[in-house]
């Protein structure tokens, strides 16, 4: 990961997949998620793509699954965010903070 | 429709639609396939999840779960392409976005751009893929690369001659060389169980190499060790097209008798059309292991000897021993007969035809260069257009590099449509090439697209690209806008494009003026093909190019039979509904052998003093066939049987044109004129005196000018002829009738085209009209660059200059002085592109002329002035239009502009 910070559906996909835990989290339940907590309609398609692009980053890894009957035999593959996918969420509330944003929360409460 | 169903042990198994497996595997990268489609069914299964289970909730799953899996197949190589974008070329993704924005904004020059380099690259990479298919084919058999061909050719002439047979069991000897065999292809007739008879191409072949060509019969087997044996049974292996077109695919087949060339041979078994060795016919016929003989014949001529290799040998080590063995061999008869042997991949395609085809390569590339720098010229025009938007950029701090690379994005969007519309293009043209000329090529030929093809597409996008986006880029972001502003400036030299780019549009615009030319010619050789065709029995006319079978040795010098013409001409003659039939050396509208002729003056004798009547086409003909193809008698007598008889006196029968060309109002009966024959003692020429004027028939296939010529008697020996035959019916009723007949004379001849003369005709003006069409449109679209780039310079000059004008107006410059100045320079460029147009032109259309025959003496100048014309109107016109604005420009204008 360089110096370039992450943007919206990238921070949303991230805190899905660590909400979601290693054993749980792939793609179609990550979108659902997005869905459920955030109430964000989030296209699948868009999802695989910010995956993918996320371990090209090195932000997240994944791994194949043992294969499923359900799925016909074929396995998931699940996501762990890495190391530096939690410093770059870290560095995005640090931004976020310095911005005044949790001030705006408070006020809005 | 598949939704939900209940798998083994009652759980629940989803299936997603049955296309997304299949699409998986083109889409996806392989190690996704499995977990993504896995996901899909999941997907599917919660679609269904969400509305219940009956019918309609099914259809609705399956749509939406198929959309999903569109979005998702489509967004892997999108992302794949857009990583690769920002990696190679340091483009982001933003930068395409915007370029996209851009292109929409100006779609001529967009539309212009993509057809011009999409022309280029589809031109350049259809001579690739010829120059691919024939230096890198492969025989399709295994270990390819172990075949090799045995040439021999006698050392002092150089002309091609049979290995000895010596060397042949010499070499099925050697440890070097797991097999040696030898075949070839010929034509060879068929007389069907049905009685029918087929002329097609078939192979010999020693039938124990089958042992290692690794083909399966679909039926019955193959050829082997004992078929070659001597006073082995007769027998045939067919290929599946010729299974399932002559024998319906039958499986009984197996057994039956087939006439092939005369001699009675068993179907044995029926290989799949892959099988094409060793030169890609339809039948098999083995040889005799020793003599190669064809079973009952001895050996055959004109067989080529092939060794595979050892998995040890190599092709050095065989070449050492192939020397070694060659020397000891004897030299039977002079040292003129001392022969050169070399062994070559089998594959290996002739260095003379390669290096025809790689030059012409380099010319198409040269040519995608030309078109790519003009499209730098129109890129370079709009992008000083937008001077002031690259000034406010720059302003918010935006570097010359990120400049840079969103000029080249745009430019490689362009470029990638550019090399979509050509691959398709020159897929196009490569299918068509593919389908129409399967005979001509050999076998393991094939003009499909392969990995070095892609790449090399790949490398001219780039080429072209660089030219067309990034120099033009470079010099527009300058850090010096001073220059820049300066190349617009007066007295700047040439378009503000600089030295180079107005010496690419010059070019561009000669070859526009060239290519137009040519395909002008070409229409004009239709309409003077097509206007001379007033033979009215042209749709009663059969035709047959006939072959001399090959000989057996001891059989004569020659390697093709004598043909029994009489025999012949009488056996097609005595077919019912027959009105004449006869044979003739050329076919009307085909090109006769040119001969250089001497017409006697009117006291002149049997010397060289006739006057020259330079090359005239020549035919040599029997009396049935100048009434078969309608060559009416117009004046004295037509030719006779009595002609042909040896020792008759030599006659000629010249046609109305010739009459009016060399004998203008004067009777020709009884003049004379001459064959002029070339040979080492001097000049010979053979008279022949004129007993007749017949009815042009067609003597030149393009030219009238030349269809003066004449007819004279055919006598043996002949070894091919053709043969036109005139009926009272349609003449395809008779093509088997004629074949049966022919072949009963002699069943060796090979009979390789037996075609109305109106189908013959049609096939060879459709192959041309489809070349003429090609150049016609790459000369229009190189023409409508030009003019494009003609447009864009003038337009960039004015608005660059309106001050400068502005100034003029008001100093009191007359508009002639304005228009002088915006325009002189275009003009002059305009000048130079014509006139090297024009010589290019003559070059092209002399060229033409050799290649096809045409002759155009006094239209060329008329026909090229045309097309220089109708160049110089529209370019003046291109330039015209924005240089009106110039006259417009007011004083006041002038003083905003800055």
């Amino acid at each position: 990961m360089g110096r370039q910070g992450l943007g919206e559906l990238e921070i949303l996909v991230l805190l899905a997949v660590l909400g979601l835990g290693e054993e749980k989290a792939y793609a179609v339940s990550v979108a659902e998620e997005i869905s459920r907590q955030a109430g964000r309609a989030v296209k699948r398609a868009t999802v695989y793509v910010t995956l993918q692009r996320l371990e090209n980053k090195g932000l997240v890894s994944s791994r194949l699954g043992e294969p499923l009957a359900e799925r016909g035999g074929k396995a998931r593959r699940y996501v762990r965010v890495e190391a530096a996918g939690r410093s770059a969420l870290g560095e995005a509330r640090r931004a976020f903070r310095s911005l005044g944003l949790e001030t705006l929360a408070e006020d809005a409460r | 429709m598949r939704g939900k169903r209940e798998g083994e042990g009652g759980r629940p198994e989803r299936q997603a639609p049955a296309w997304v497996s299949l699409l998986a595997r083109w889409c996806l990268p392989a190690e996704r396939r499995e977990d993504v489609v896995g996901d899909l069914e999941e997907i599917m299964e919660l679609h269904l999840g969400s509305r219940g289970r009956g019918f309609g909730s099914s259809a609705r799953a399956w749509l939406l779960t198929s959309l999903d899996a569109l979005q998702i197949f489509l967004a892997f190589p999108l992302l794949a392409l857009r990583e690769a974008l920002e990696g190679l070329a340091g483009i982001s993704w933003l930068e395409i976005k915007l370029g996209l924005r851009l292109l929409r904004k100006q779609p001529w020059m967009a539309l212009t751009c993509v057809a011009a380099l999409g022309l280029g690259i589809g031109i350049a990479t259809t001579g690739f893929a010829f120059l691919d298919a024939m230096v890198f084919a492969e025989l399709p058999v295994p270990r390819a690369e172990a075949f090799l061909r045995l040439e021999s050719h006698l050392l002092e002439s150089g002309r091609w001659t049979h290995p000895e047979p010596e060397l042949y069991a010499q070499l099925r000897g050697s440890p070097t060389y797991v097999h040696v065999g030898a075949g070839d292809g010929e034509d060879m007739n068929i007389l069907y169980p049905s009685g029918e008879v087929e002329s097609l191409r078939g192979n010999f072949l020693t039938p124990d190499t089958f042992g290692f060509l690794a083909y399966s019969p679909l039926l019955g087997r193959l050829l082997g060790p004992e078929d070659g044996m001597a006073g082995a049974a007769p027998v045939v292996l067919l290929r599946e097209s010729l299974w399932k077109r002559r024998f319906s695919g039958r499986g009984d087949v197996l057994g039956e008798v087939v006439h092939v060339s005369g001699e009675a041979r068993t179907v044995v078994g029926v290989l799949p059309d892959e099988a094409g060795f060793p030169a890609g016919g339809e039948l098999w016929i083995p040889l005799n292991t020793t003599t190669l003989g064809g079973n009952i014949h001895g050996p055959r001529r004109g067989l080529t000897t092939f060794c595979i290799l050892a998995e040890e040998s190599s092709l050095k080590g065989a070449r050492a021993e192939l020397a070694t063995l060659a020397a000891t061999l004897p030299v039977v008869g002079g040292s003129e007969l001392r022969k050169r042997y070399r062994l070559a991949p089998f594959a290996e395609a002739d260095p003379g035809e390669v290096w025809t085809i790689g030059l012409m390569l380099c010319a198409l590339v040269l040519l995608l260069i030309v078109i790519a720098a003009n499209v730098a010229n129109l890129v370079l025009a709009r992008t000083m257009a937008r001077q002031g938007e690259l000034a406010v950029r720059t302003a918010l701090g935006a570097s010359r590099s990120r400049l840079i690379g969103q000029l080249a994005a745009e430019v490689t969007l362009l470029g990638a449509m550019a090399a979509v519309l050509g691959v398709g293009g020159a897929w196009q043209a490569l299918t068509w090439v593919d389908g129409h000329f399967v005979s001509e090529r050999p076998f393991w030929i094939s003009f499909s697209p392969s990995p070095r093809a892609v790449l090399f597409v790949l490398a001219l996008t780039l080429l072209a690209t660089t030219v067309g986006g990034v120099l033009p880029a470079l010099r527009a972001t300058r850090k010096d806008p001073a220059r820049v502003m300066a190349a617009y400036g007066p007295g700047s030299g040439g378009f503000g494009f600089g030295r180079f780019g107005a010496t690419m549009v010059v070019l561009e615009m000669a070859i526009s003026v060239a290519l137009l030319s040519g395909a002008l010619a070409i229409a004009q050789g239709f309409a003077a093909q097509h206007g001379e065709e007033n033979n009215t029995v042209a749709s009663q006319i059969l035709t047959a190019q006939i072959l001399g079978g090959k000989t057996e040795p001891g059989e004569g010098e020659s390697w093709v039979k004598e043909l029994p013409l009489t025999e012949l001409s009488r056996a097609a003659s005595e077919l019912p509904g027959v009105i004449a039939a006869g044979l003739g050396t050329a076919l009307p509208g085909e090109d006769p052998w040119q001969r250089r002729v001497l017409v006697a003056g009117l006291d002149s004798g049997e010397g060289p003093e006739g006057s020259v009547a330079a090359r005239v086409p020549v035919v040599r003909a029997e009396p049935g066939f100048l009434q078969a193809v309608d060559a009416r008698v117009l004046a004295g007598r037509g030719l006779e049987p009595g002609d042909l008889l040896p020792g008759a006196p030599p006659v000629a029968v010249i046609n109305q044109a010739f009459a009016e060309m060399h004998f203008a109002g004067a009777n020709p009966i009884g003049r004379r004129v001459g064959e002029v024959e070339d040979r080492s003692a001097g000049p010979k020429v053979s008279w022949r005196e004129v007993v007749g004027v017949v009815r042009d028939a067609g003597l030149s296939a393009f030219d009238p000018q030349r269809s003066a010529g004449y007819y004279v008697p055919l006598r043996g020996p002949s070894f091919r002829v053709s043969m036109a035959l005139r009926s009272a019916g349609p003449p395809s009723a008779l093509v088997q009738p004629l074949r049966q007949a022919l072949t009963t004379v002699d069943p060796l001849l090979r009979l390789t085209e037996v075609v109305p003369l109106e189908s013959l005709r049609a096939r060879e003006k459709s192959s041309l009209a489809v070349f003429g069409q090609s150049i016609s449109a790459m000369g229009l679209f190189a023409l409508l660059l030009s003019l494009a780039s003609l447009y864009a310079m003038v337009a960039l000059a004015v608005s660059r200059r309106v001050r400068e004008i502005g100034i003029r107006v008001a100093l009191g410059a007359s508009r002639g002085r304005i228009l002088t100045t915006v325009m002189g320079r275009v003009a002059v460029h305009l000048s130079l592109g014509a006139l090297l147009g024009g010589v290019f032109g003559f070059g092209l259309l002399f060229a033409q002329n050799k290649m096809f025959a045409f002759r155009l003496p006094s239209q060329e100048v008329l026909l090229l002035s045309s097309v220089l014309g109708l160049f110089l109107l529209a370019g003046a016109l291109a330039c015209w239009l924005p240089a009106r604005r110039a006259l417009r420009v007011q004083p006041s204008e002038a003083l905003r502009a800055k």
